[in-house]
């Protein structure tokens, strides 16, 4: 009995072994393009933290510029009408200058598009109230967004599917070898891959306390700021508090605050619960993630809802109309009370983070035009 | 073949205890935030003196230099810094948990003390969050005082109701406490033993109310809501201070 078990068993191991019958090999319609990437190493500043690159998301050349292509192109969107750099121009350091961005059909959101640089180092998650745990993940939403694209990924990946140029794109990218193998899951990695690259950080600000530049010259105004903004110890100017939300060297921060700006009766009423509609939680409505005030000359209007044209008006706020709320920051819980020639210091300050490499790059820039 | 059973046996122990060498267990530190003895709640007014209440918003700290004492005195290593954390303490069962760092293998055995630093060392005080990857305790950009060229050891917010009408608008306290000054560190005596594959816990708390003691009563945070330039580290020394004197097991 036992032997014939035995048997049986080895004729089934013997048999399940057989190769199958040889079929005509498939080849893909993109193998006989090489693959051969080119990693991609980001020259990070002395002083900047290092960033976080998902293992299975490398840096390379040709993924790099795969993802510029998308990012420059309307395919991605319903109509072929808006792509993201219609939201995100380079010009106003990846905003557009709107206090709610336009999609297609002229349809509306309710936030400001936010400026796209070093947003590697954002690790609070991206968008206002931080609902998106990382750049690849974003990358969807805007595709399928009714007021932004308002497209669906099918047509999206059938349409790069059959685009005269893009699947050897994503075949030197990623190592595809058919063109049905591309995916919203590639698109997202390369267009993360280019936003990596959106560095800045050439500005005054950089060239003399980063780099210790002995050429660079803060003027007395600027220096003032300066001080107020970094609440410098034995200054006798007032401390603005700014740098506990917007520290140096990024000047943004991975946290979700309330900074005063909105009059409200209680922690429901705020017009757009910001952090709070993501956490459930009531204490977190009306938080939002303190982005960067580097290149604020490029980047206005300010704030979620785009409610400041200028940085005069900003800092009017910050100085002498922050809005009580329980959940107000404490660091803004005392008046700040900046006189005239102080603002205008502040201000001086911070326009010397501007650092115009980043909008004149070539290497970010429309590659249609 | 009796042999040959026996050596694979001991082959077989061999292997098994090379996994598990001296028998290594778990230590966790749970710390419990307190006011006036009950679990502090975030958000959840509370008397501070006779005139004032208050809530708080935040309350965290950097841990370092966590040591281990064995009963023979030998010390054992747990961590150089670590940072714990109250701020998302907004209900009771969140605050009744705690706060929790574990330390996976570590020598099984009997032990009589733990060693524990507030604060960040002076050595790594040289430091400053950009030195460090997301995910560090030392990376937090919000805890790095530029101008200071030091962390911010504890962070305590809070907001103050002063005419009892129920809102508290009437006043904040932000008590940021760092530089190399305010660094304190304590050995709490605590017998223990930790089993083989054993889990030891160690209850800590620090009572924030106390933090505030000043004389007979409490620091008048109305006239000093803030510890906020190096040039006057009194009251930030002061909270140092009581926040050590009070730190420990629970
Ligand atoms: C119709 C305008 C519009 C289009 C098109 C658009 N965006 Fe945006 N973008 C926005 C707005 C508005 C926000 C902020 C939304 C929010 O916080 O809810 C935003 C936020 C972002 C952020 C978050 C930045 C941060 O600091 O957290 C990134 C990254 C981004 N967009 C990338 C893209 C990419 C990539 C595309 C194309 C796939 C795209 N956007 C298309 C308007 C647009
Ligand atoms: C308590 C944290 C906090 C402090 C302190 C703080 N900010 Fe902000 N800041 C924020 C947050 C959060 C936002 C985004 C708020 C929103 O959009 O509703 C913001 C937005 C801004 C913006 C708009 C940026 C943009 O891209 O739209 C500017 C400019 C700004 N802050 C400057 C300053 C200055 C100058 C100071 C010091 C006077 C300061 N902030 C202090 C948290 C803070």
């Amino acid at each position: 009995m036992k032997s014939k078990l035995l048997f049986f068993s080895l004729f089934l191991l013997v048999f399940s072994c057989r190769p199958p019958e040889p079929q005509p090999p498939v080849k893909g319609d993109l193998e006989d393009i090489p693959y051969a990437p080119t990693a991609y190493h980001l020259q990070l500043p002395e002083g900047f933290p290092p960033m976080d690159i998902p293992a299975d998301n490398p840096l390379t050349e040709e993924g790099i510029d795969l993802g510029r292509h998308l990012f420059y192109d309307p395919i991605l969107s319903l109509d072929s009408t808006v792509s993201c750099s219609t939201c995100h121009l380079q010009e106003g350091a990846f905003t557009d200058n709107k206090a709610v961005s336009d999609g297609v059909m002229g349809l509306q959101g309710t936030r400001s598009a936010m400026a796209i640089m070093n947003l590697g180092f954002v690790t609070a998650g991206l968008f206002w109230d931080g609902r998106s745990p990382s750049l690849e993940d974003q990358a969807l939403q805007p595709v399928t967004n009714p007021v932004e694209m308002r497209n669906d990924w099918a047509t999206v990946e059938q349409r790069l599917r059959r685009h005269s140029d893009y699947p050897a794109m994503f075949r030197k990218a990623f190592g595809i070898s058919d063109s049905g193998e591309i995916s919203k899951e590639l698109v997202v990695k390369a267009i993360a891959q280019f936003e990596r690259t959106l560095l800045t950080f050439n500005s005054k600000f950089d060239k003399k306390f980063l780099y210790n530049d002995p050429t660079v010259e803060f003027t007395d105004s600027e220096y003032r700021g300066f001080e107020m903004f970094f609440d410098f110890p034995g200054s006798a100017l007032p401390d603005a508090q700014c740098f506990h939300c917007h520290n140096a060297p990024l000047f943004g921060n991975n946290d979700f605050f309330n900074n005063g700006i909105e009059e409200v009766a209680t922690l429901d009423d705020f017009p757009d619960l910001g952090r709070g509609e993501i956490t459930g939680k009531t204490f977190d409505n009306g938080k939002f993630r303190a982005p960067t005030l580097r290149n604020l000359v490029f980047t206005a209007p300010y704030m979620h809802d785009g409610r400041f044209e200028t940085l005069e008006e900003v800092i009017d706020q910050y100085s002498d109309h922050v809005h009580f709320a329980d959940n107000l920051d404490e660091n803004l819980s005392f008046p700040i009370n900046l006189s005239e020639s102080q603002k205008q210091d502040l201000i001086n300050f911070l326009y010397t983070l501007t650092d115009s490499s980043l909008v004149l790059d070539e290497r970010f820039s429309n590659p249609f035009e | 073949m009796k042999k040959k059973s026996f050596f694979f046996a001991l082959f077989a122990l061999a292997a098994l205890s090379s996994c598990n060498k001296e028998g290594k267990g778990t230590v966790v530190l749970n710390f419990k935030a307190l006011y006036d003895g009950s679990p502090l709640v975030m958000m959840e007014p509370y008397a501070y003196n006779d005139t004032l209440d208050v809530f708080f918003s935040g309350f965290n700290f950097y841990v370092s230099n966590i040591r281990l004492i064995k009963e023979d005195g030998e010390p054992v290593e747990l961590t150089d810094i670590d940072f714990v954390d109250f701020d998302d303490m907004d209900n009771l069962s969140l605050a009744q948990q705690g706060f929790t760092l574990s330390f996976p293998d570590l020598p099984s055995g009997k032990y009589k003390a733990v060693q524990i630093g507030i604060g960040v060392p002076m050595m790594l005080n040289e430091t400053r969050a950009s030195d460090y990857p997301s995910g560090h305790p030392l990376a937090k950009d919000s805890h790095y005082w530029d101008a200071w060229e030091s962390y911010i050891f504890s962070m305590t917010s809070g907001k103050i109701d002063a005419n009892g009408d129920g809102v508290f608008d009437d006043g904040a306290v932000l008590y940021h406490c760092g530089s190399d000054e305010v660094y304190r560190s304590k050995e709490l005596t605590y017998a223990f033993t930790l089993d083989k594959k054993g889990t030891a816990v160690i209850p800590l708390k620090v009572d924030l109310h106390h933090c505030f003691k000043e004389g007979d009563g409490y620091i008048d945070v109305i006239a000093h809501p803030a510890t906020h330039t190096i040039d006057n580290l009194t009251w930030a020394m002061k909270f140092m201070d009581n926040m050590i004197q009070d730190f420990g097991i629970d």
